[in-house]
């Protein structure tokens, strides 16, 4: 028998604690709960044949939270054993083509 | 690929994503690297790699509708942080019933699936079927986690009839959830 603990069921990390994110909570929070449940079901031993996937878009202006939302969000990964570290990295996506083989020049 | 591996284990924010829609081909190259990069950190990597794709809505909407294959590595639940969250996806209205179906004598508990909406069929069956599963398992995880009863295995990877949604999600809002976590 395996209990999952539903105290910590709603908990998304601290997201909703911080100001202005308790609507990033909100949206996020179903899919914390499945990542909640796919742990729940390896802990049992179950094997999960096409875990859910953790990645997010994250939309917004300068100064909307999303840099604070991600590091909250990292910070649940790895409290749930999704990630190891859980450190938030945050690349500028103008760097990224410069990293990928076979970027076209750009205009 | 080398750089995907120096961050296994952690979460990559990828500010300003929406200026690859400036780039050549609007940034399909790229969006096409980071499909393999994902698909390869979960095959070879113990699936230990998030990202998180931040910017502009409206580019990085057109970006990944064109990339449906990436655009389903990221689940439905995308956020925008300082923004209200849309409403319910589940649609508080029932879907129409059939219309041969005979009316039933009393009306049930729960509607029973039928039809979607004519701008909901725009969507197609395989979203749709999609769509269902998605909210499934979204229920269904909500159901074992919240239950104050230990569940047995069997319980922890099953979906029941209550899981399965009565009403499908209004079609206003689908745009970005035309994906979901199982394709």
């Amino acid at each position: 028998m395996t209990a999952l603990d539903p105290a910590s069921a709603a908990d998304t990390g601290g997201l909703a604690a911080l100001a202005g994110l308790e609507m990033a909570a909100g949206q996020l929070a179903p899919l914390i709960t499945v990542l909640r449940a796919e742990q729940g079901r390896r802990k049992a031993g179950i094997a999960i044949s096409r875990p859910a996937w953790k990645n997010l878009v994250f939309t917004g202006g300068p100064g909307t939270g999303k840099s604070r939302a991600a590091a909250a969000t990292a910070r649940l990964y790895r409290d749930l054993g999704l990630l190891r570290y859980g450190n938030l990295i945050e690349i500028p996506a103008i760097d990224l083509p410069d990293l990928l083989p076979g970027t076209p020049p750009r205009r | 690929m080398t750089e995907a591996v120096k961050v296994t284990g952690d979460l990559v924010m990828i500010t300003g994503a929406h200026a690859w829609h400036d780039l050549p081909g609007h940034g399909q190259h790229i969006l096409r690297c980071l499909y393999q990069i994902l698909t390869e950190a979960r095959k070879y990597h113990g699936d230990e790699l998030a990202i998180i794709l931040a910017g502009q809505a409206g580019p990085l909407r057109d970006m990944l509708h064109a990339t449906p294959a990436l655009a389903a590595r990221f689940p439905p639940s995308s956020t925008s942080p300082a923004t209200p969250p849309p409403s319910s996806p589940q649609s508080s209205a029932p879907w129409p019933p059939k219309p041969d179906s005979p009316s039933p004598p009393t009306p049930p508990t729960k509607p029973p699936p039928s039809w979607p909406t004519p701008s909901a069929a725009a969507t197609g069956n395989a979203r749709l079927a999609v769509q269902l599963l998605t909210q499934a398992t979204t229920t269904q995880a909500h159901r074992i986690t919240t239950s104050a009863q230990p569940c047995d295995p069997a319980a922890l990877a099953a979906i029941c009839a209550a899981d399965i949604p009565a009403s499908m999600p209004s079609p206003a809002l689908t745009r970005d959830q035309y994906t979901g976590q199982y394709l």
